[in-house]
């Protein structure tokens, strides 16, 4: 038979991965690792998180997110639970810090367009759009990045942070209208 | 006729491109200051991050955690253990102080707490409203930031069936 003809290799679940670490097979956690740190990473730095703290965040979600698994509802999704550990972590960050965010200059710097003027102006937007998150209240913050950033449902950021999706959805509409005033 | 709450809603798929506007949207993106404005900022969201992202050592973040999880194991084992001495321990120590003491009447009964420690994420007052009252807090954002081309303002009557399904849904919680 040849290659072309063969089935598709099935992809594995998160639920499937998290059954693969539960029953001891490691490479389960690896491939959740490799499946959800960039998005887990980009949270976090929505959040105001300092860059710097980055992979250190990243690294302990995933830590008492495996050590937590008895505690994750399979009926919501791992992703939106795991950023909803890296959100208290953030915060918890942000406590230390004394409330001093950080927005990443290095982030925009690096010119990755054809067009340096349309780079600088998408990096500008970029920079504005990170500096206006952090003003925002923390549930309207993550709501709007969890929707905007994540691409999730309301019913998924409800299940994620324990609300409505009708209060979900407020609470977009309330940072989308903010954040046009703090960017514009 | 758009919705502009609706469009705001879809803004985020077509971001993620799991959606596209349609011409009549794309029309009204051009037209209504609001939503071209809304679109900026949702627009720029998906992006947010990346370079962040793309700098993430994850080998050396998966083998960290890797070592973490298997010591944390280990102690977890251990803890076990340890408990489980400790827990004989105990008993053969109140069998000796049992014996080695006359019986007193019991004390009042200590109260223990069960009760669970779930994270609990602070709500907004948004949590406690039923599904007309959180319109009605949408509508009232409705509200524009400058003066705009003003259109007609959008009303439910202009919707269309999978519209007004995905309004529905979203106000039943």
């Amino acid at each position: 038979m040849p290659p072309s003809a063969l089935p598709p290799p099935a992809v594995p679940t998160d639920a499937d991965l998290v059954s693969a670490y539960r029953g001891g097979d490691e490479s389960g956690a690896s491939r959740l690792v490799a499946r959800h740190a960039a998005s887990l990473a980009r949270f976090i730095a929505g959040t105001g998180a300092d860059p710097g703290e980055i992979d250190d965040l990243v690294q302990e979600a995933f830590f008492r997110a495996f050590r937590a698994l008895d505690s994750w509802r399979g009926e919501s999704a791992f992703r939106g639970w795991l950023l909803t550990i890296g959100s208290n972590l953030a915060r918890d960050q942000y406590r230390r810090r004394k409330g001093r965010t950080v927005i990443s200059i290095d982030d925009h710097d690096v010119a990755t367009d054809h067009d340096p003027g349309a780079t600088l102006d998408a990096n500008e937007a970029e920079r504005n759009l990170a500096d206006g998150l952090t003003r925002l209240p923390r549930l309207q913050r993550e709501v709007f990045l969890l929707r905007a950033q994540q691409g999730m449902a309301y019913e998924e950021i409800a299940r994620s942070l324990d609300t409505t999706p009708g209060a979900a959805r407020v609470h977009y509409h309330h940072a989308v209208k903010r954040l046009k005033e703090l960017v514009a | 006729m758009i919705n502009c709450e609706l469009l705001v809603d879809k803004m985020p798929l077509v971001a993620h491109r799991e959606a596209a506007w349609t011409p009549e949207e794309s029309a009204h993106l051009s037209d209504c200051a609001e939503c071209a404005a809304s679109w900026r900022v949702v627009s720029i969201a998906p992006r947010l991050g990346d370079m962040i992202a793309q700098r993430l050592d994850l080998p050396r973040i998966t083998r960290q955690l890797q070592d973490r999880l298997a010591r944390d194991r280990g102690a977890g084992r251990w803890k076990r253990t340890g408990w489980i001495t400790g827990l004989a321990a105990a008993a053969v120590l109140t069998v000796m102080v049992w014996n080695g003491t006359r019986h007193v009447p019991d004390a009042p009964g200590t109260a223990t707490s069960a009760s669970g420690s779930a994270l609990e994420v602070p709500l907004a007052e948004l949590e406690g409203l039923d599904g007309d009252q959180l319109q009605a807090v949408l509508e009232a954002l409705d509200a524009p930031l400058g003066a705009t081309g003003g259109g007609p303002s959008p009303s439910f009557g202009d919707l269309d069936d999978s519209q007004l399904e995905r309004v529905l849904r979203s106000l039943e919680g």
